[in-house]
């Protein structure tokens, strides 16, 4: 049993590497097709010719793409990401220190959503077509169909300044005090963890009234079971393998998601970066921000394999 | 149990969150209660009249919010966009400076005498000036600082062809050869740094080292850069403030909810439909820029360089200028914010020539200046617009479809505009986007040169405007330099003998800087669009 596991992770893996090595190459080709010179862009209208082929041979820009390319692969394989025009410094730091950010964003999003998504999908499970389920359903489909942006807006408009209970914008890191990092975290959370959450609690309701009225259910029932023990031993532990498809792609999804929400935050992670850094034609930065969140994606989706693999091991022997 | 200890912590973390916003209410609604309070409805005329009432009182830092974001607060060599000035003038100073006039100042330099016969600036440097670091700027400072410059092939040293240091507060620069410009690039655009910091490049990178009021003392690229009081600062009890703070917020409907919540002192606003709800509040202070100095044109500019086209002829040319009504497009777009100029620089600008005649909105001239040229019909052409203009452009295109120029609108991201008028391929006409400085023959250059950098390579270039244009650089004196400038306006824009060349300047774009009530004689945006004079600045709380 171990040791097809074992075989299903490297197959995994492997599969990961090549989907990440394609991603790399991919983004590298698309942003040599943006119009735009990063080293034009950074020296800005007053440049001179002579400016901008200075700094275009410090930085690299005038050598063949391909050679361009194969440098850069050949430096992440050395830890290095090159550097940043637009910010004068090494990327990798810059990257890392705002991924730090992003994830602790993206996580206790991702957490918040899990854990009321599973108790609202089950209440609505347990409560088949009656009021409460209506109303989590309700709410469900509004969380789906509100724009990330405009939900965003609104926050800050009610609880910034309206009701002014919470700071509109900026971050505070951990360090500078606990209270007041989760203080500008909620509203940020909020908007990033609402999508998912209506999702997961949809899923996690049809998954649960799935696996209601399956015969191992009914027997459990009759050899009297308590309730709760039916629950989450028999139904939601079944229940749980499509739901956790729908994480692993979420989580993926809420690192990229955070483009958007840091931009209207001001949060200084990894998605108001690449935002800034596309607008400034920084395309190393945008490259090895795409490589990072590939990387996350595909690190997601090999937890969602592994996990697959432990909790259904027909998969595994698939 | 252990379910029930992670549900404990659970609850206790979201517990804390709560109690943690109820804890910060109070505080936030008493400084948005305390604002509201005190404020006095100002108008864009009165904001400057604001100024300077009472004595000024120490301490407080000022949180500023832009969307313009600095690679570096403290290597100045590599702050070339003048949108980076905010960030500069906080911690260095240049030898001359611009007053509200656009007039040159001293700063640094006390004096200066140029010789036109044998190209040379000697300079007169401030006694007593000390860098943050307490090095002692003089002579051998500002000559380590040009050749800094001149390292980063920077073009406004370029010129420079030897520092002489005559002792510690004068220096003779020699110049390759006299440019009328080169006085204002070297006096302006370079700002000074310690020469015992610069043994260290990729420290300063991420710290500053000036003569100015304010030094850095946390950087974080695109996200925040504090400053704290120079205590070396050569102005006596000067600066005011303890610190600033200036924070980059990208989206500007977040910066204006911070700003209204209380959390900055005072924003730079790029939109300007969000800058007019704030205005017209009537709770805070606009500063207006009065020089026109580091502002931009917005126009239309046809592309004359194609022979086949019907802009190649000057009449065509001019019956667009008379077609377009730019105080209607500025009336309806730019909510009282944007004035409209006819020429290339601002009014009240020394560059600025009143006796010109301008293109005023007239589509019956227009009409016959195209029958005249043999388009009696009209013609087809395209108007190329990015996102941001592209409502104002389509109604100047809907305006020229009135005398029959019918304009197909091609929609394009910032990055292929930029590629078209650097290339000079646009098709028809496209948005013109031209800086304001005193220094019009160098502005004006980079857009009329045969090898000039942008729009050159799809306009006509005409020997009367470059002889024109070398006399404006060669002038041997402020008062002839003037003098032939406002003849390139009247060459360019005059509406009977004009070329129109660069077609028709719409108006002028201003982003105001928008301030609470209680911040006084910061000068943001007022001299220069992108300075300010933060070391008298203060807050009235």
């Amino acid at each position: 049993m171990k040791n097809k596991l074992l075989k299903m992770i490297i197959k995994r893996i492997v599969q990961s590497i090549i989907v990440v090595f394609v991603v790399t190459l991919m983004v590298f080709l698309l942003m040599q097709l943006v119009p735009g010179d990063p080293i034009a862009n950074f020296l800005g209208a007053n440049a001179t010719q002579e400016q901008i082929e200075h700094y275009t041979k410090i930085f690299g820009y005038d050598q063949p793409v391909l050679i361009q390319y194969a440098k850069w692969i050949q430096g992440l394989f050395h830890g290095e990401m090159g550097r940043s025009v637009a910010l004068q410094k090494e990327i990798s730091e810059v990257i890392f220190q705002r991924l730090g950010v992003t994830m602790s964003i993206v996580f206790p999003a991702f957490i918040l959503a899990v854990v009321l998504a599973i108790i609202l999908g089950i209440v609505a499970a347990l409560n088949r077509g009656t009021i409460i389920d209506s109303a989590i359903s309700f709410f469900a489909n509004i969380g789906m169909s509100m724009p990330m942006f405009w939900f965003g807006m609104i926050l800050i408009l009610t609880f910034g300044l309206k009701l002014g209970i919470l700071p509109t914008s900026g971050y505070v890191a951990p360090k500078d005090g606990i209270g007041n990092w989760l203080l500008h975290l909620i509203l940020p959370m909020t908007v990033l963890a609402m999508g998912p959450l209506a999702q997961f609690t949809r899923q996690t309701r049809s998954s649960m009234l799935e696996v209601i009225r399956q015969d191992y259910v009914t027997t459990a029932r009759a050899k009297g079971l308590k309730q709760k023990t039916i629950i989450f031993r028999h139904q939601l532990r079944n229940a749980l393998i499509p739901i956790i498809t729908i994480m692993g792609v979420q989580l993926g999804g809420m690192i990229g998601g955070t483009v958007l929400v840091e931009s209207i935050f001001v949060v200084p992670g990894l998605g108001s970066l690449m935002i800034s850094s596309i607008q400034g034609k920084d395309f190393m930065v945008v490259e090895n921000g795409v490589f990072i969140i590939a990387v996350a994606v595909a690190v997601c989706n090999l937890i969602v394999d592994i996990l697959y693999g432990i909790i259904d091991p027909r998969i595994r022997n698939d | 149990m252990k379910k029930q200890i992670i549900a404990i912590l659970l609850t206790a973390c979201m517990g804390a969150s709560v109690l943690g916003g109820c804890g910060s209410s109070k505080e936030s609604s008493s400084d948005s209660g305390t604002t509201t309070e005190k404020t006095q409805t100002t108008t864009t005329d009165s904001a400057t009249t604001d100024e300077s009432t009472g004595e000024p009182k120490y301490g407080g830092v000022l949180k500023y919010a832009t969307h313009i974001t600095a690679a570096t607060p403290g290597y100045t060599p590599e702050i070339t966009n003048n949108a980076g000035l905010l960030y500069l003038t906080t911690a260095y100073e240049s030898l001359l400076y611009y007053d509200e006039s656009g007039n040159i100042i001293p700063k640094l330099a006390t004096e200066w005498t140029t010789d036109a016969d044998e190209p040379s600036i000697t300079w007169t440097l401030r006694e007593g000036v000390q860098f943050a670091d307490g090095t002692a700027f003089n002579a051998e400072a500002v000559k380590r600082n040009i050749e800094e410059y001149q390292s980063c092939e920077r073009n406004e040293t370029k010129n420079i062809k030897e520092c002489q240091v005559i002792d510690d507060t004068h220096i003779k620069m020699i110049l390759n050869n006299w440019s009328s410009s080169t006085l204002e690039s070297v006096g302006f655009f370079v700002y000074y740094m310690s020469p015992t910091a610069l043994e260290d490049v990729e420290a300063l990178r991420n710290a500053s080292c000036g003569t100015g009021p304010f030094q850095v003392t946390e950087f974080q690229t695109g996200v925040a850069t504090k400053y704290a009081k120079n205590e070396n600062y050569w102005q006596e009890g000067k600066p005011y403030l303890d610190g600033v703070e200036i924070y980059v917020v990208s989206e500007p409907t977040t910066r204006s909810s911070a700003f209204e919540a209380g959390e900055y002192d005072m924003i730079h606003m790029n939109n300007l439909t969000v800058a007019n709800d704030l205005i017209n509040s009537g709770k805070y202070v606009v500063n207006e820029n009065t020089s026109g100095q580091g502002l931009v044109t917005t126009g239309l500019i046809p592309n004359s360089a194609d022979s086949t086209s019907p802009f190649a002829d000057y009449r065509v040319r001019q019956a667009m200028c008379y077609a377009i009504d730019s105080d209607a497009i500025a009336k309806a777009f730019g909510y009282g914010l944007i004035k409209t100029t006819n020429q290339w620089a601002a009014p009240g600008a020394v560059t600025y020539d009143d006796t010109l005649k301008s293109f005023d909105y007239n589509p019956e001239k227009a009409k016959e200046l195209l029958t005249e040229a043999g388009y009696p019909d009209g013609f087809t052409t395209t108007l190329t617009t990015d996102s941001g203009s592209k409502d104002m452009f389509t109604a100047a295109a809907n305006m020229l479809e009135e005398v029959g120029i019918h304009c197909e609108i091609e929609l394009v991201d910032e990055s292929t505009g930029s590629n078209l008028y650097m290339t000079g391929t646009w098709k028809g006409i496209m948005g013109h986007y031209a800086s304001i400085a005193p220094d019009l023959g160098l502005y004006m250059g980079r857009h009329l040169d045969v090898d000039g950098a942008f729009y050159a390579k799809g306009i006509q270039h005409p020997q009367e405007a470059q002889d024109l244009l070398e006399k404006i650089r060669v002038a041997a004196t402020d008062e002839e330099k003037i003098d032939l400038e406002h003849q390139m306006q009247q060459l360019m824009y005059n509406s009977e003998t004009g070329l129109a060349l660069f077609g028709k300047p719409l108006f002028i774009q201003n982003e105001p800087n928008i301030k609470q009530y209680y911040v006084k004689d910061d000068n943001c945006g007022v001299c220069h669009a992108s300075t300010w004079n933060i070391e008298n600045c203060w807050l009235d709380k």
